[in-house]
């Protein structure tokens, strides 16, 4: 902002659902007569007052959040969270889906962390009525029609398509560099003139300044536990980690906007029902559906060993074993209902576009977001703007990466683009090793948070089966993701205050 | 497999002897970064995860003075029966050792 340069200020709109009035920050209240445009290019939806209900249409945006609160026919909607809920305290926080989200499951589309906070995620439209009841469904219309109009896989290439996604972003660009294959290729596309940053999940953050400026390059140290983020979101150690450590130092660098490369690799790619259709020879010597996973082993050793490794305990609907009984029940029937609003949410949508969406509403983005706000530096994913979504999802097989030969092989694009990529599994894999070291790390930490942290005082775990597990080494790292997750929004939780 | 060690008739109490066992040249060990080891048949590619404990007790050199309690000596029956240590009991006695390297 101080740099001129436009970014979209976070807002805070008050409607007075009773009598159908608007008002922003300080000013008069107006009637809500006709549509309003909210605010914000990322954030873009409209307000509309129609027969006793209040419709938030966010059915064209397909970034960001935006986040409600209904209190006495009053809903307060906001495109950040530290705005709506600037001083939160332990009371607010809904400690249940905290929980579950660190043990990897998703609040249901309209949950957050905070209980009266409603979430309202892209693509989606709101229906709010004066006594508070609302509904939230998905709308999908702009990705089906403006992708079908366009076509634009034939018409543009996609790297012209996304050389013209990244012309639009104010320069000097860094680019969050992961290691992996999609912010190389944004490297490639941005020249020699983009800053390039890279975040060890261990270490510290490394920015390299291209040579004209002459400038060393030199790693500036930032330490997770310490980067800078506001009160109201935990400091959930997901996969954005990375890109949460370069947004925060992004200003040491001078730099104007904060490009990542998050879905590009997911847009570019084919899912196992469309690998179906291309592998052919595969699924006649395998007659197993492409995308499971069976160990064959001997017949006597089957029994004691039949799980997958290459899934996370979450992904295979298992709860850790350090839940207490009264934990497990509840954050069970939590996760029934939050999937279950998932499935109502991704009905009738095609796998590819529902992986794509699963990817976009992830909850951990909005604190990406909002630190971008806070830091002031605009932040881009190319991979997810409109224009992006629509020509992406469409692209044919071909253009995408399949599987040859048994083989996962990146899109043709990417590997032009990115030829000496390094191939790591994904940003999940990096934080797995992250998060294990962590674990090996502070083990003391991690029992004195089981045994008296808020999470033990509500009833939800088990300190002892937490002790177990961090004396086995295996379990240790099978579970790190969700022992770190779990300990540092424990101590976020402890360290808010309130009456719990 | 701890052919040195007497049968006691008290299988609770922790036998003591000495080290009469080697790790089978058919398995590998291999040591994981965050702690624990992999047992990997080479036969049949087999993998078991192994603690700390379980590899040092599999890897004490041949003849070491060793105490054994009853999970200890249920487990090095396990390691037998499944072909992951083989007996050297003659290398440690003398008269048989001294035949064999005639």
């Amino acid at each position: 902002m101080s740099r001129g340069i436009r970014i979209d200020t976070p807002y805070l709109i008050r409607v007075d659902l009773t009598q159908g009035e608007l008002s922003t920050d300080g000013g008069p209240p107006s009637p809500l007569t006709e549509e309003v445009r909210l605010p914000g290019q990322r954030s873009r939806g409209t307000l509309r007052f129609a027969s006793g209900w209040l419709v938030v249409d966010r059915s064209r945006s397909t970034q960001g959040d935006l986040f409600l609160r209904y209190h006495a026919g009053t809903v307060e909607i906001s495109d950040s969270l530290s705005l709506l809920c600037p001083q939160p305290t332990a009371d607010d926080v809904a400690a249940l889906t905290l929980l579950s989200s660190c043990l990897g499951l998703r609040p249901g589309p309209d949950r957050t962390h905070l209980r009266d906070i409603r979430r309202l995620p892209c693509l989606s439209v709101a229906r709010i009525a004066a006594d508070g009841s609302s509904v939230v469904r998905q709308d999908l219309s702009i990705l089906t029609a403006d992708g079908r109009k366009r076509g634009s896989s034939r018409t543009v290439g996609v790297d012209e398509l996304l050389r013209r996604l990244l012309a639009d972003i104010p320069s000097p660009t860094l680019v969050a560099a992961s290691g992996g294959l999609a912010s190389r290729a944004l490297r490639t596309l941005l020249g020699a003139d983009a800053l390039v940053g890279s975040a060890q999940l261990t270490g510290p953050v490394s920015i390299r300044i291209p040579e004209p400026t002459g400038v060393v390059p030199q790693p500036i140290p930032v330490y997770f536990d310490q980067l800078r983020t506001t009160r109201v979101w935990p400091p959930l150690g997901n996969r954005h980690l990375g890109t949460a450590a370069i947004l925060s130092v992004s200003s040491l660098t001078g730099a104007n906007a904060v490009v990542a490369g998050h879905h590009l690799r997911l847009l570019l790619g084919t899912g196992p029902e469309e690998c179906q259709g291309v592998a052919g020879p595969l699924t006649r010597l395998t007659s197993e559906r492409l995308g499971t996973r069976t160990e064959w082993r001997l017949p006597w050793r089957r029994r004691e060993h039949n799980h997958d490794h290459g899934s996370s305990p979450a992904e295979r609907g298992q709860l850790p074993p350090w839940l207490s009984d009264d934990g497990r029940r509840e954050i069970h029937t939590l996760n029934l209902a939050n999937r279950a609003a998932w499935a109502d949410w991704f009905r009738d949508v095609p796998p590819r576009t529902a992986r794509v969406l699963w990817a976009l509403t992830d909850p951990a983005l909005a604190w990406l977001w909002d630190l971008s706000h806070e830091m002031a530096v605009p932040l881009h994913l190319p991979g997810g703007t409109p224009e992006a979504l629509s020509a992406l999802l469409h692209l044919p097989v071909r253009a995408r990466g399949q599987v040859v030969g048994g083989r996962f092989l990146d899109a043709p694009i990417l590997r032009r683009l990115a030829p000496d990529a390094l191939y790591y599994a994904d940003g999940a894999h990096r934080h797995r090793i992250a998060a294990a070291t962590w674990v090996t790390q502070a083990a003391q930490t991690i029992r004195e948070v089981a045994h008296d942290g808020s999470f033990a005082r509500l009833g939800l775990i088990k300190p002892a089966e937490v002790t177990r597990i961090l004396d086995n080494p295996f379990l240790r790292v099978e579970y790190a993701p969700a022992l770190r997750q779990m300990t540092e929004a424990d101590q976020w939780l402890t360290n808010l205050g309130g009456r719990r | 497999m701890t052919a040195s060690t007497p049968k006691h008739p008290n299988a609770s109490q922790p036998l003591t002897g000495r080290v009469t066992w080697a790790l089978s040249p058919s398995v590998r060990l291999t040591p994981l970064p965050f702690g624990g080891q992999v047992l990997v048949e080479l036969p049949t590619l087999t993998c078991h995860e192994l603690l700390d404990e379980a590899a040092r007790l599999l890897t004490l050199p041949v003849g070491t003075p060793v105490s054994l309690g009853a999970p200890e000596r249920e487990f090095l029956t396990i390691a037998a029966s499944a072909g992951w240590i083989v007996d050297v009991s003659y290398a440690t006695d003398p008269v048989v050792a001294l035949a064999d390297r005639r």
